[in-house]
């Protein structure tokens, strides 16, 4: 179920979602609330590394950080975003999700016509600012003002409970986007562990 | 004074401005700040240094400026704010406020280093009444250097430092310590010799050497005297926003917790400072001397000014709603609340699995109180421009 403007503003009102800070009431829509570009971005860059690894071969740990670059803008501030570049941005409200609560964050129509995307969505007890990738599909750039309302959030109901916390998160209380952590997927791991034991040259045999 | 290597300082600095003359501050004081810059560049470059009329007294204030000009140039360049951490900088303009009302006359620009706030230049007015009267140049504002570890820039627990700094500063303003000195001898000539002596041990090494040897230990000099009154007026004027927890990190950084050395009383004498300074105004004769003269210089006494702050928001990782200033000024003591009663709390008030990990507590500590102090800092504006947009 989709919360209507009554139901969001009811449960901000009683404490059960927070967002924080909710600079107007009228960021709370018919059956969505919007929220704001926040202050600090990582920008994607050209490094000397000749890809973004996102393996664990041969040992790597990442060069993820090697591909961004962190920069901050005051609120009301304007920062250019060029054509096919995605940056990684956040927030500026703190969202702390109820544990049957979730929602689907997407760019509001204003900024969508410019050729702005972005797909992002906030677990049951999530609690931080949205990590927005925000990525300019358009063949010019665009200058975006720092503390804009862009996008929108549909908040759904869930059936049951979920508790956010019932397996250690990587992301938790983020205030400022973060560098992906996927090299701390047990998965890779596990992968890798198939591809040498297919790939190795067993002696013996 | 060869003048050739006073050309040789301008033509570096002809070098420097090349690569500074086109950056565009958002901060409107550091675009004015640059504009006098390139006023003065422009007056540097129509100097002959070599002119007979020139002597030494002029030469040296040549010297001066062109060290001031290139100093200028190495604290701006890349002092944005993507390198500054904004909340703290608004926290330090806010504490610095309270005690000087014309505080806005300087711009703080952050510097890699070791924990520092001071300013460009010593007796930076006279500087700039000279600069005025000899080359026409006026500059309204005055740089002010907060250097802090880099890598700390977002450690809101470890950055308290900069309220003892900042003490540093304002006591060097009003000439606090200084001001105490003469009554400190006058007391240690009289009946409480014993009690100043407690505050005051001998660091020299002649005399430590004498006072191993069995000799009483004796003052050295006013100096010393004066270093160790900074140092407790600065722990008082710290205490008062972040109450004892700007000692943590000197408790870390300490080998000898009995040890004074050259310039700082020992961490035990320091404590016991801040502990006395907690139970009254005059609990020691060194706390009255340095209250009554705070009180006296500035207007304003020494005194708590951190308020208890609900921690339920922060133990809910989520970030506390400040309302005042006093309020963003608190939440670095309650920060380290938070930090040092450990994770129990937050496990089980938010039913997270497992024990969150030391790191993960420093992040989230952190984490909060920057987002706590810049929603503050946003509402803040936002309602002060609707308000002017609305009149």
């Amino acid at each position: 179920m989709i919360l209507t403007k009554q139901e969001i503003e009811e449960k901000i009102h009683n404490g059960e979602l927070i967002i924080r800070p909710l600079l107007e009431d009228s960021q709370v829509c018919s059956v969505s609330a919007d929220f704001r570009l926040g202050c600090d971005f990582l920008a994607s860059i050209q490094g000397r590394d000749p890809f973004v690894d996102a393996s664990i071969r041969e040992g790597n740990t990442g060069n993820l950080k090697n591909f961004f670059q962190e920069t901050r803008r005051q609120i009301g501030d304007t920062f250019i975003l060029h054509p096919n570049q995605t940056i990684l941005a956040s927030s500026l409200e703190y969202f702390k999700m109820p544990l049957n609560l979730m929602a689907l964050a997407n760019m509001r129509s204003s900024y969508a016509r410019l050729g702005l995307s972005i797909l992002s969505r906030l677990e049951p007890g999530y609690c931080g600012c949205v990590n927005i990738e925000l990525t300019n599909t358009g063949k010019n750039p665009i200058r975006l003002t720092v503390g804009a309302c862009m996008f929108q959030m549909h908040f759904l109901e869930i059936k049951t409970e979920q508790n956010y916390h019932n397996r250690p998160r990587k992301y938790l209380c983020q205030v400022r986007p973060q560098f992906s952590n996927l090299h701390g997927d047990d998965d890779l791991n596990i992968l890798e562990r198939v591809f040498n034991e297919n790939n190795s040259f067993n002696i013996s045999a | 004074m060869n003048p050739k290597f006073l050309e040789l300082s301008r033509s570096q600095l002809s070098v420097s401005w090349k690569k500074s003359q086109y950056n565009h501050y958002s901060d409107k004081r550091k675009q004015s700040f640059q504009k006098c810059l390139e006023t003065l560049f422009d007056t540097l470059m129509t100097i002959n240094f070599t002119a007979p009329e020139f002597k030494k007294d002029d030469l040296r204030f040549f010297r001066k400026v062109l060290e001031f000009f290139k100093g200028s140039l190495a604290l701006l360049d890349n002092n944005t704010i993507s390198s500054v951490p904004h909340e703290i900088i608004e926290c330090l303009n806010t504490a610095a406020k309270q005690w000087m009302p014309d505080f806005d006359e300087y711009i703080i620009v952050m510097e890699d280093g070791p924990y520092a706030i001071k300013p460009q230049v010593e007796d930076v007015r006279m500087f700039y009444v000279s600069l005025k009267a000899k080359l026409g140049v006026e500059f309204k504002y005055i740089l002010l250097s907060v250097s802090m570890p880099r890598q700390l820039t977002r450690d809101y627990l470890t950055n308290v430092c900069l309220f003892h700094e900042l003490g540093h500063f304002v006591d060097t303003k009003f000439k606090i310590s200084e001001g105490v000195i003469v009554d400190v001898f006058y007391l240690w000539n009289g009946p409480q010799k014993n009690e100043i002596e407690k505050w005051f041990m001998s660091v020299c090494p002649p005399f430590l050497n004498a006072a191993k040897q069995g000799m009483p230990p004796i003052y050295i000099s006013s100096d010393y005297t004066k270093f160790f009154l900074m140092e407790y007026f600065a722990d008082l004027f710290g205490a008062q926003y972040v109450d004892a927890n700007y000692l943590h990190y000197l408790e870390y950084l300490t080998n000898d917790l009995n040890a004074d050395d050259m310039m700082h009383p020992s961490f035990n004498k320091r404590k016991a400072m801040y502990e006395d300074f907690c139970k009254k105004p005059d609990a020691n004769c060194i706390l009255k001397l340095l209250f009554e003269k705070t009180l006296s210089l500035t207007g304003h006494g020494l005194t708590k000014r951190y308020v208890n702050l609900d921690n339920s928001d922060m133990l809910g990782l989520i970030p506390s709603v400040l309302n005042t200033p006093d309020e963003m000024l608190s939440i670095f003591k309650m920060g380290w609340d938070v930090y040092k009663s450990g994770s129990s709390e937050i496990e089980r008030r938010n039913n997270l699995t497992g024990q969150l990990e030391p790191d993960k507590l420093y992040d989230i500590v952190n984490n909060l109180i920057e987002k706590s102090i810049s929603n503050y800092l946003t509402l803040r504006d936002w309602n002060k421009a609707k308000s002017l947009i609305e009149t």
